[in-house]
This record gives structure tokens, sequence and C-alpha cells, in this order.
């Protein structure tokens, strides 16, 4: 069971992950209930607001070329007074890539461990 | 008579103790001497083997004196007389019966002087085992024997000028022996030098007799190999004619031969692969069959124990078992078919499940430390989809989004909700960012 509570938030669900999942699957299949005569459609609610938050790519390949530096950074305003609280699990390079190691000789992950704790917000928020 | 006896008794004894005496001092003399009386003197008679030899002189042979007859240096008789027959001169020998088995017909023998006073004895070379011993009282012929040559006759054989010869032989020979000027003792020391040389001529010389009795042993197994041979000829015959079948049908084989020659060498090669292997199996698999002794020694009961199991399992066998395998002949043999088809597939089969075992791997390695691998992630995602749909209406859920847009976009869109009203108000509904509130794109915040 995963812990997601922090200052101002807890989205702990009390159910084991893997009722998660359904709990996902539902969701997913529930968002594009609503139909008409072209078939489903995706809903979709727009968390944008006046409060700008924003920055530079995360693992931008290339700048875009005389965009200047605007340009190498997307941007969104939020509906939250504060903006953005954090993320969750925190932002870490990605995992290794390892196949020669086999499964069962690797310890189980730690779900509610330092990897899972709160990082910093992105987009970063600007007062 | 007997009075005069009675009278002079003490005499009488007297005189018989003399004579006594006087017997066993004859007695002891005679025993003493170097002669030896004939066997019909008792008591020290001996009986001796009589043989008599020609010499062609008898020069200082004086019978009774102890001139002995040896052989090979042992005393084995004495010269007992001595005669002249028809010119030449009969020796006659007394030899001790023990002896006198040693003397064949082809003996020689020779007169030679003991002493310097020519105190002479008989040298009697035996002969041979091949030849018969010689009889009593026979003689040996003057070709058998050899009498004593003095200097002086040796001297006087020679003519004057070999005479001369010698004289200035010897006398060139005292002056190079001088004793006063030590030349003597120059020559014996060179003599002594000679003496290493002379060990390792001995030691040479005694190599040389080995090999020669070696050589002669090899000419005598040759001579018997050559004479067994010569006794199989036959046999050799034979054993040529078929060498000559063999050769003459490995001649007509010569083609297969040598195709077979040629696969040889990787045959041995492959061979010696496998026997290197059985080697190796070999070595493992002694203490192996020495720890499984206790298992197969222990098989025996349990095999005592399972006959009735086979006596119960017989009927069901015979009755059951075997009606139902002619019955499933014909499913397996399209087991068969499918099985082919199913081999061929089995390769992609493989290397699916590789990729999918090595997707599975990377997917669940963690690394050490606090950073986390792949499987971390995926509870998260669960949870944080769940999560992502926390508003609903009454037509469901609905989704939570965040567009983002840089400046050039936005920009783009100021230009395009100019000319489009309805898409300003939709613009304005969605609350997106609008380019005076990115930061050096028209305007307003500064990062």
């Amino acid at each position: 069971m995963l812990n997601d509570s922090g200052t101002g938030y807890n989205f702990t669900t009390g159910v084991p992950n893997f009722k998660e999942f359904g709990y996902a699957v539902a969701n997913l299949a529930g968002e594009s209930g609503f139909f008409d005569g072209n078939g489903p459609v995706l809903r979709f609610f727009s968390a944008g607001g006046p409060v700008p938050a924003g920055g530079p790519v995360p693992n931008l390949r290339a700048t875009v070329p005389g965009g200047g530096a605007s340009n190498d950074a997307l941007w969104a305003g939020t509906a939250v007074p504060g903006g953005n609280i954090g993320t969750r699990p925190v932002a870490s390079a990605t995992p290794p890539f390892r196949t020669d190691v086999p499964c069962q000789n690797n310890p189980i992950p730690d779900l509610n461990g330092p990897a899972a704790a709160q990082g910093p917000p992105n987009p970063t928020n600007f007062p | 008579m007997r009075r005069a006896l009675r009278a002079h008794l003490r005499d009488v004894l007297a005189i018989i103790a003399l004579l006594a005496a006087a017997i066993f001092a004859t007695t002891v003399i005679l025993i003493n001497q170097r002669t030896s009386l004939p066997s019909w003197v008792p008591l020290i008679g001996t009986d001796r083997f009589a043989l008599e030899a020609e010499f062609s002189t008898a020069q200082a042979v004086i019978p009774g004196q102890g001139q002995s007859v040896d052989i090979a240096g042992i005393k084995v008789g004495e010269i007992s007389g001595v005669e002249l027959q028809n010119g030449h001169a009969v020796v006659g020998m007394d030899v001790d019966n023990k002896y006198a088995p040693l003397i064949h017909e082809d003996s020689s023998l020779l007169l030679r002087p003991k002493t310097g006073l020519n105190d002479m004895v008989v040298e009697v070379d035996p002969g041979t085992q091949s030849s018969p011993q010689v009889k009593e009282n026979s003689t040996i012929p003057l070709a058998s024997t050899q009498p004593q040559v003095n200097p002086d006759e040796f001297l006087a054989s020679l003519d004057a000028d070999t005479q001369q010869f010698l004289k200035l032989l010897l006398a060139n020979g005292a002056t190079a022996l001088d004793p006063e000027k030590g030349r003597d003792v120059k020559l014996s020391n060179a003599l002594r030098r000679l003496d290493p040389f002379a060990r390792d001529i001995a030691r040479i010389s005694g190599a040389l007799a080995t090999r020669r009795q070696n050589i002669a042993n090899s000419i005598h197994n040759f001579q018997l190999l050559s004479t067994e041979l010569g006794n199989k000829d036959q046999d050799l015959t034979n054993f040529v004619d078929a060498s000559d079948a063999v050769l003459a049908s490995f001649a007509r084989q010569e083609a297969s031969i040598r195709s077979a020659l040629r696969e040889l060498p990787g045959t041995l090669k492959e061979t010696q692969g496998a026997l290197t292997s059985a080697n190796d199996l070999a070595l493992q698999s002694g203490p192996a069959l020495k720890k499984s002794l206790p298992g197969a020694r222990a098989t025996a009961p349990a095999l005592r124990a399972l006959r009735p199991l086979f006596r119960q399992t017989a009927g069901p066998i015979q009755n059951q078992i075997r009606p139902f395998t002619v019955q499933v002949k014909s499913p397996v043999q399209h087991v068969a078919q499918i099985s082919q088809g199913l081999g061929v597939a089995t390769p992609g089969l493989k290397l699916g499940f590789t990729s999918l075992n090595d997707g599975l791997n990377a997917l669940a390695f963690n690394p050490p430390g606090d950073q986390e691998g792949f499987l971390f992630y995926v509870p998260w995602l669960n949870h944080n989809l769940v999560t992502n749909y926390t508003l609903q209406d009454a037509y469901g859920p609905i989704r939570r989004g965040l567009v983002q847009e840089s400046c050039g976009t936005a920009q783009t869109a100021e230009v395009s909700l100019a000319n489009e009203p309805y898409l300003r108000m939709l613009y304005q509904l969605a609350g997106q960012f609008r380019a005076a509130s990115i930061p050096n794109c028209g305007g307003g915040i500064t990062p």
C-alpha cells in the first residue's frame, strides 16, 4: 500500500496497489464513456490558471534553432494559488537497464522508501 | 734257556724296549721323508698311480729326492725313477690317486727347474675333458713332453754374428741402465708411470673381452636362428607366398587405402579428444562409483520387495495399459505430426521467451543504494493514474491535465486567437497561459 500524503494533500487510497490498478482501468474506461454519433469522447479537465509555472524542458536533446531561452522551455499556468506542491515519486535519473541479473535475485523495491519521497515541483513555480 | 732268561730278564726287556724305540723312530723318519713307500709296505706304504713320460733329456732329474709332479703349481705326485730307453729318457712318476683322473691322454709335460740349483719338477698340463683319461702304467710320448732348455744351449744355437750383436746389445743395455748415473731408477720411474695406462688398457681389454663374448653369443644365436629358419624353409616359402598375395590385395585396394589414410588424421584427432574426455570421465566416475556402492547394495532388498508389486501390476499392464496403448497409437501419430511444426517454431519461441526473460530481468533489476529500478515505478504509475481521476461528475471520471507551451507557441496562439473569437473563448475557458505571462516572451514576468 502506497503512502501518498503530505502538507496540504492526502492521496493515499487505503487499498493495495493491485486494487489501484483495477481502479485505474475502470477510470480509463469511464473517462471515455461519453459518446455521440461519431463515437466515444475523451473528457479532459484543464487545470490551467493564472499562476505561472514552467522551466527548461527535461532531457532536452537540442535547443530550438533561433528560438532563444524562452523557446527552450515549456510554460503553463496553474489554478492553485500556491502553485504546484511537488512530485511523487521524486524525479531521479533513469534506472539502469540490466538484463544479465536474473529477476529472482533482486530485492523487492521499497515502494515507500527514500525514492518515494516528495520532490520539488516540476514545472517550477514563479511568484 | 729259561734259567738264562730269568737270570737276565731285565737285560732282555731293555733290549726289546730299545728295538721298539728304534722301530718307532724309523717309522717316524720314513713317514716324514719326501719320498713314499710302496703299497706292499705295511702301515706306511701307499698305493699311487704310476705313470711314465718320455723326454729328450732328463738333465738334473734325480729320483728319490722328492722332485715333484705339479699341476697348476699344486704338487700331485713325485718323480719315482728315470731310465734310458731307445736313446731318450723315460721318467717314472707316482701320482696321488685323487689327482690321477685329472690327467688325460692329450696332456703335455714340461721339465722345469724349481730353484737356481736345477731342482727339477714336472709341470703337467692335464689336457682337455673331451680326451680320455690316461691309464695307469701308460707312457706319455715324446711329442707331448718338453725338456729344460739351458741358456748356454740357447746361446750355442745362435750363429757368430748374432752372438756378437747380442753382446753389443747387452753392453749398450748395461750403459743405458747404468746405476751410477741413476738411469735404472729413471727407467723404473718411467715404467711406474705406465701403471695407470696399464690399468686403463686392462679395463679396455676387459671390455673388449666382454664384447668378444657378446659377439660370440650373437653369432651363436644367429647360427641358431639360421638353423631354425633352414629347418622351416617350407614355412618361409608359404609365408612369402601369402605375403605376396596380401600385398597384391593391398595394391588392388590402393585407392581405398589412400582414401582411408587421408581420413585417418581426423579420426585420430577425434579419437584423441574422445580418449581425453573418457579419461576425465573415468577420473570423475571412479569416486562417484565408489560412493554409489552403498546405494547399489541397498537396491537388492528394494528390488526383492518390489517383486510382489511387479506380480500385481502384470495383469493391469497386460489387460488395460496395453489395449490403451494400441488405441492411443493413432492420436500419438497426429501429435508427432504436430510436433514437427512445433519443432520448426521452437527456435522462434525460444528467442521470444529469451527476449521476454531479458525484459523481465531489466524490469526487476534493483540497483544497490537509494536508487530504484523500473519495477519501483510501476506501482506508482498505478497509484498516480488512480489519483489522476479525482474529479468526476454525472458523466463519469474526468482526467486532469496541464497543457504546457513554449514562447513561440503562445505568440502564434495570440495571433490566431485575435482572428478567431470562438477559439479565444475556448482558450480563456481552458485557462491556458498567455504569451504576456511567459518570462522574456512579451514582458511581464522575469524568471
